[in-house]
């Protein structure tokens, strides 16, 4: 067809009805003039007409015909065909109920998992050029490390000889306490290097972003702020450039505000600070984090190529030091969500399977209705529509259903995404942008259209298979063969796929359990904490540690406090500090990883409100000070390490190997029992503490012990708190129990989204069989009602039925024992302490799956014993 | 179609659109049951023509602009819709018509050199 006959064609679809009267007209006079001609003949009347009418041929199929020359036929074909689909829908709202209500929770359950794995991990971050973007991490073969800080003087090298990235820059995370006019607070921020933003290709809203020569050594350090701080702290005032903001307690200008959803990672960020790069005197600390952008035409692999020479170059010039490290460069994209990768593709794949299980509760029910319409089918055939046609109208039909579904299941996908919002863990990167965009509709309209084609092949390929002549006789029994198999066919796919998404429900409920009843080494009940930072210029370590000592003192004259205490790292997951340290007497070993663990700076009294128990030796205390000989406590897994044989109590340690000469030796005098820092899920490390009266740290953890709802204290603490320092605020106030339970919050949060899914599955499957075996029964009720009144005992009818259901609930489970342990491999990395062919999940859930089989297949089966055998017999 | 005429055959696929053509050109312009007639006066002991499939077939060679139509009186007065063929629908017919010959040529070249 050219373009003009689409077009001529295409404007005919508008004037149906006039074309329609225009052929009446033609055909009207054509039959007439015919007429008039056979009359000339010498026909009588009626002869004529018939004449006129059997050399003209089918009028009906010349309009139809004429009617498909005119318009664009598959679009009026699918037009017609839907009318009559929906026609025929508003006929069994019972059944369309059934099947759009399956429908669009599978399609449902799909676009909204479609949309946040979208959302997360596959739309490209909302930088300039993201695809070149490049996060450079160091490595360090010795210490078992694959992702580590670059310290100042290893980015400084490495900034310098690297040629295949264009910019780059080096940023750590901090927080920072704001203070000025406004109340005080503290607010996620970063220090960053001149060239972040550019590397990110992003401007500025208001004001500027750092400038290229911003971090040399003499600039003065600048800040930019989120639009959400500059709307909060300064009422959006567009006065704020320039304007001076208090971080940390001392003054910085205000460069630029950034504009309104500018994210990176995945905590939001709401004051930049300029890091000015200081000629290092050491190789240390590790504490930046490098992202460059490669140059056009450089790929990862050649990037990291490049990598190599550097860190090879770096430690062959300072062998001590960079002994093992190396230079890792990889994609950003695959950095910020690459771990959410597997949890979402793992949920897409649930919700395929439910939307598989739902199309297959669908097919069963278009089989069941094409069986009861087996009559109206054979008789279109006999009238002459083509099988092809007829294929035609039965998946119109289900395409009608498939879109329906998707209409309902989008509007579902919204509430779901809302839902998913507000439940989920804020640590989820990129999800508040989730929405449902044209790329998911997109992917919505292909789901629904696959499963409407996939569901309505089976009525199809049924009423092919029942053969025309013979359904005409004998409709009911020659159909039922072919509509037995294929449902035999449903139910065992049913019960295989819901055996998997259980099991895969199953086994992560269980890792959950095992991960929240891990023994983290302490006591969280009635424990309140909150991190206490003053603003540093303004203090001296003497100051600071005073600052630290009263409020402690205050905080235990509270009533209701039973203990108090502080830490600068807090169980289960807040690490502040991993460092190396040496054993006096005991030189690093050439070929060795030097030794590391946590370092916490405590006060005497985080041991006892934690409930840790001291195993040997003393605790801190009093004495302990900035001049007093330093010591130092170790856990228990420390010293069965590091002195296996010998008591450790009064061996000395120090931070650091060689390279740190000056480090003061402290001596070890008391044990104490072992606590999770890194996380839940990881093992005991080899911590050390040390006196925070002996170290000066700013920012520190409180810890509260109380005799009932810890969060009652809060009011008065504030009150304590204003009182030594008005500028100080309480940050992330919270219970350790809640600590604890935000911990294990993600997979939580997986946990419920797959077991939901998997309790979907469960219902439509059981609907399923109780669908596919309620037919059997009706099917079957002759045959029983002839074994009835053949002398069948009911008990023997009610076997027999259950029988049948039961071994396809049995072929089922044991195809999807197999599909598990295929599949479950998939769930490895989100698994604690259960592996992914747990026997006891399998054995549970089998004989779970089959109870919940059993009660489908008893309610029909139970029908079948109340069958009246005098009245089946009349039946046919 | 009626019994009595099995051993006549359809009208072969395609050539109706020409055998309307060239009724229309030779004839000028004609109402459906006029080209109807004059394709079974000429065709009559050849093919077993239904009439009413003239009707899709004027509507294709509307769409491809090769027919025209006007509203005009049949003999007996009443209102009936004419058929003529275009000027485009003249090439096409030359262009058919000489396809066609050459097709029949070299089929009868064929039977009579093999047989």
């Amino acid at each position: 067809m050219n373009l003009r006959q689409w077009f001529v064609r295409f404007a005919s679809l508008f004037q149906k009805a006039r074309l329609d009267a225009e052929l009446d007209e033609d055909i009207r006079e054509h039959l007439q003039l015919a007429v008039d001609e056979n009359l000339r003949r010498g026909m009588s009347q009626e002869a004529a007409k018939l004449a006129a009418r059997r050399s003209f041929g089918g009028i009906e199929q010349v309009k139809e015909e004429y009617r498909d020359q005119r318009g664009i036929p598959v679009y009026e074909t699918f037009y017609r065909d839907a009318r009559l689909a929906l026609r025929s829908l508003r006929r069994n709202p019972a059944f369309s109920l059934v099947a759009i209500l399956t429908l669009t929770l599978g399609i449902g359950a799909n676009t909204a998992i479609f949309s946040i794995t979208h959302g997360i991990v596959l739309r490209e971050l909302p930088y300039a050029d993201a695809d070149r973007l490049t996060t450079v991490v160091m490595t360090n073969a010795q210490q078992n490390l694959i992702r580590m800080p670059f310290s100042v003087a290893d980015y400084i090298d490495w900034r310098d000889q690297n040629t295949v990235f264009e910019k780059a820059a080096a940023y750590g995370d901090q927080r920072f306490t704001l203070t000025g006019d406004a109340t005080p607070e503290q607010v996620s921020g970063a220090v960053v290097t001149a060239d972040f933003f550019s590397v990110l290709g992003i401007q500025a809203e208001l004001g500027r972003t750092f400038s290229p020569d911003d971090d040399r050594p003499g600039k003065t350090p600048g800040v930019v702020i989120s639009h959400g701080l500059w709307q909060r702290r300064f009422k959006g005032n567009p006065q704020v450039i320039g304007q001076l903001l208090t971080v940390n307690a001392r003054d910085y200008p205000i460069f630029g505000v950034m504009p309104p959803g500018f994210e990176f990672g995945s905590r939001p960020i709401e004051v930049w600070r300029t890091l000015i790069l200081q000629p290092p005197l050491r190789r240390g600390p590790y504490f930046l984090w490098v992202i460059a952008r490669r140059k056009a035409n450089v790929s990862i692999e050649q990037a990291q190529s490049e990598q190599r020479t550097i860190a090879a170059r770096l430690e062959s010039t300072h062998p001590k030091e960079n002994l093992g490290a190396g230079i890792r460069a990889g994609s950003f994209h695959e950095d910020f969500v690459g771990d959410m990768r597997t949890p979402l593709y793992v949920l897409l794949g649930a919700v395929f399977l439910v939307l598989l299980i739902a199309a297959a509760n669908v097919a069963n029910l278009l089989l069941e209705r094409a069986a009861s319409r087996e009559r109206e089918i054979a008789i279109r055939t006999a009238l002459g529509a083509s099988r092809a046609r007829l294929a035609r109208q039965l998946l119109t039909e289900s395409l009608v259903l498939a879109g329906m579904g998707a209409a309902f299941g989008i509007a579902l996908a919204f509430w779901g995404i809302y839902l998913v919002k507000q439940l989920a863990p804020a640590s989820i990167p990129r999800l508040q942008d989730v929405a449902i965009d044209t790329t998911v509709i997109l992917y919505t309209v292909g789901v629904s259209l696959v499963s409407g084609i996939l569901f309505g092949f089976f009525p199809v390929f049924h009423s092919f298979l029942a053969s025309i002549s013979d359904t005409l006789k004998q409709a009911i029994s020659k159909g039922g063969g072919v509509r037995r198999r294929i449902g035999s066919a449903i139910i065992i796919g049913e019960v295989a796929l819901c055996f998997i998404l259980l099991v895969g429900a199953g086994l992560l409920l269980k890792s959950l359990n095992r991960l929240q009843q891990v023994n983290a080494g302490f006591t969280a009940t009635n424990v309140l904490t909150t991190r206490i930072a003053v603003s540093s210029a303004e203090y001296s370590d003497d100051r600071l540690v005073g600052f630290y000592e009263e409020l402690i003192s205050r905080v235990q004259s509270l009533p209701g406090v039973q203990a108090a205490g502080f830490g600068n790292s807090l169980p289960p997951d807040i690490l502040e500090i991993t460092d190396s340290f040496s054993i006096e007497g005991r030189p690093w070993p050439r070929e060795e990883s030097a030794p590391v663990g946590p370092v916490l700076f405590v006060s005497p009294g985080y041991f006892p409100t934690l409930g840790i128990p001291l195993i040997r030796g003393r605790n801190f205390n009093h004495q302990d000070r900035l001049n007093s000989p330093p010591v130092t406590l170790i856990n228990e897994t420390f010293a069965r390490r590091y002195f296996p044989n010998d008591d450790p109590i009064g061996k000395r340690i120090k931070v650091g190997g060689p390279e740190r000469p000056s480090a003061p030796w402290m001596e070890i005098v008391g044990i104490v029992g072992d606590t999770k820092y890194s996380s839940l899920g990881g093992a005991f490390e080899p911590a050390r503490y040390q006196a925070f009266t002996q170290v000066a740290w700013n920012g520190l953890h409180l810890v509260v012990k109380t005799s009932d709802d810890p969060l009652r204290l809060v009011p008065a603490l504030r009150q304590e708190v204003a009182r030594l320092d008005k500028d100080v605020p309480l940050d992330r106030v919270r219970t350790m129990d809640d600590a604890m339970q935000q911990a294990v919050s993600e997979p939580r949060f997986r946990t419920l989204l797959l077991t939901t899914f998997a309790g979907l599955a469960l219902v439509l499957a059981a609907i399923g069989i109780y669908g596919v075996m309620s037919y059997a029964v009706t099917r079957r009720t002759r045959e029983i009602g002839i074994r009835l009144s053949l002398g069948a005992r009911r008990r023997d009818v009610l076997k027999l039925v259950m029988a049948d259901g039961l071994t396809l609930g049995a072929v089922g489970i044991g195809l999807g024992l197999l599909g598990a342990v295929a599949g479950t491999r998939v769930l490895k990395t989100q698994l604690f302490e259960v592996t992914p062919t747990d026997p006891a999940t399998f054995l549970i859930l089998s004989i779970f799956l089959f109870l919940v089989a059993s009660i489908a297949c008893y309610v029909p089966a139970y029908r079948a014993t109340r069958v009246d055998p005098l009245i089946t017999l009349k039946y046919e | 179609m009626s019994l009595h005429e099995t051993n006549k055959t359809d009208v072969p696929y395609g050539t109706l659109d020409l055998l309307v053509l060239k009724t229309l050109d030779a004839m000028g312009p004609l109402h459906g049951f006029g080209i109807a007639r004059r394709i079974e006066q000429i065709a009559a002991e050849h093919v077993a023509l239904n009439q009413g499939s003239i009707y899709p077939a004027l509507l294709r060679l509307q769409q491809k602009g090769w027919i025209g139509t006007k509203w005009g009186s049949s003999d007996n007065g009443r209102r009936a819709k004419y058929y003529a063929i275009t000027a485009k629908g003249r090439r096409q017919l030359e262009a058919e018509v000489a396809k066609w010959q050459r097709a029949t040529a070299l089929v009868a070249k064929f039977l009579e050199e093999l047989s």
